[in-house]
């Protein structure tokens, strides 16, 4: 009975650990409000204007999204072609470019270092596809 | 014996360092409100090569620290927090420095110009827009180093146009 009970409250703290990371959203609103804050203040600090007084919370928070949304779009399409990369390696379409295993390309996609050969051989042409992508934007 | 690998190495370890180092100077000056300098180069490809150059080394070093290190897996996914947090940062400093390096150009790039207590305000070379925000506008006398501050619900017939400079 106890290592049933045990086996339960093991179950139930590995649940609790995934529900956990749920709290930590709230931080995010204060982290973003620090940040528009600091993306104004290093700005006019430089002019020896302080900032703080003139702006209101919603300034603070969608600040610095005109600089970030490049970045979101890069990190779209990077996402977007290693879907497509696994689907290649996943036998969706029949054919297979990168290895004779299905799952190494899931492997890879978990434990990069590791874990997947052929990519790791390959690694030079993906951080060329990176650096251009990147680039061109 | 000297093997041929030790430019590449240098070379790879001179980036890193000096990606390193920059980002720090980048980042203290933002912080307390001093001029960054910018890279040693004129036009706008060779300075996005440069922060190209710059984000690379220090992925380069973040990918070695993550490689090599011991720590456990909580460690490193609020490292990786940690670092993703450090790269905004390090965006902001280098967006703010770009926008005074802009003002302090030769050429204004922004042209802005409204009535104000019945007197008319227009930016020129030296008279320039420092921001606008949703209840301020911002303008600095170069010469006098003198700030003025508008409140936009105060101002009448207002106008603001973007100057291309030829230089880009």
């Amino acid at each position: 009975m106890s290592e049933e009970l045990k086996e339960v409250k093991v179950a139930k703290v590995e649940k609790k650990n995934h529900i956990d990371y749920l709290k930590h959203i709230s931080l995010v609103y204060p982290l973003l409000i620090l940040i528009g804050y600091l993306n104004y203040d290093f700005y006019y600090k430089f002019f020896d204007i302080e900032i703080f007084k003139y702006l209101s919370f919603n300034e603070f928070l969608f600040s610095f999204i005109s600089f970030i949304y490049p970045i979101i779009f890069y990190f779209c399409v990077m996402s977007s072609m290693f879907v497509f990369l696994w689907l290649l390696d996943s036998n969706v379409f029949n054919i297979n470019y990168f290895s004779n295993t299905e799952s190494e390309f899931r492997k890879f996609l978990y434990d990069p270092l590791t874990s997947y050969k052929p990519i790791k051989s390959n690694l030079k042409w993906y951080v060329m596809i990176f650096i251009y992508g990147g680039y061109s934007l | 014996m000297v093997r041929d690998d030790i430019y590449i190495w240098g070379l790879f370890f001179v980036t890193v360092i000096y990606s390193v180092r920059y980002t720090f100077h980048l980042m203290i000056s933002s912080a307390f409100g001093l001029k960054t300098p910018l890279p040693p180069f004129d036009s706008t490809l060779s300075q996005e090569l440069f922060y190209l150059a710059l984000f690379t080394g220090q992925f380069i070093v973040l990918y070695y620290l993550f490689k090599f290190s011991k720590s456990s897996k909580k460690v490193k996914r609020i490292c990786f927090y940690l670092v993703i947090i450090f790269f905004l940062f390090e965006l902001m400093a280098i967006n703010r420095n770009f926008a005074i390096n802009d003002f302090l150009s030769k050429k204004s790039t922004e042209y802005v110009c409204f009535n104000y207590d019945n007197q008319n305000v227009e930016t020129t070379e030296e008279f320039r827009l420092i921001g606008i925000t949703a209840d301020y506008i911002f303008l600095r006398n170069r010469q006098t180093k003198t700030n003025y501050i508008y409140r936009l619900t105060d101002v009448t017939n207002f106008q603001f146009k973007k100057i291309k400079s030829k230089k880009k």
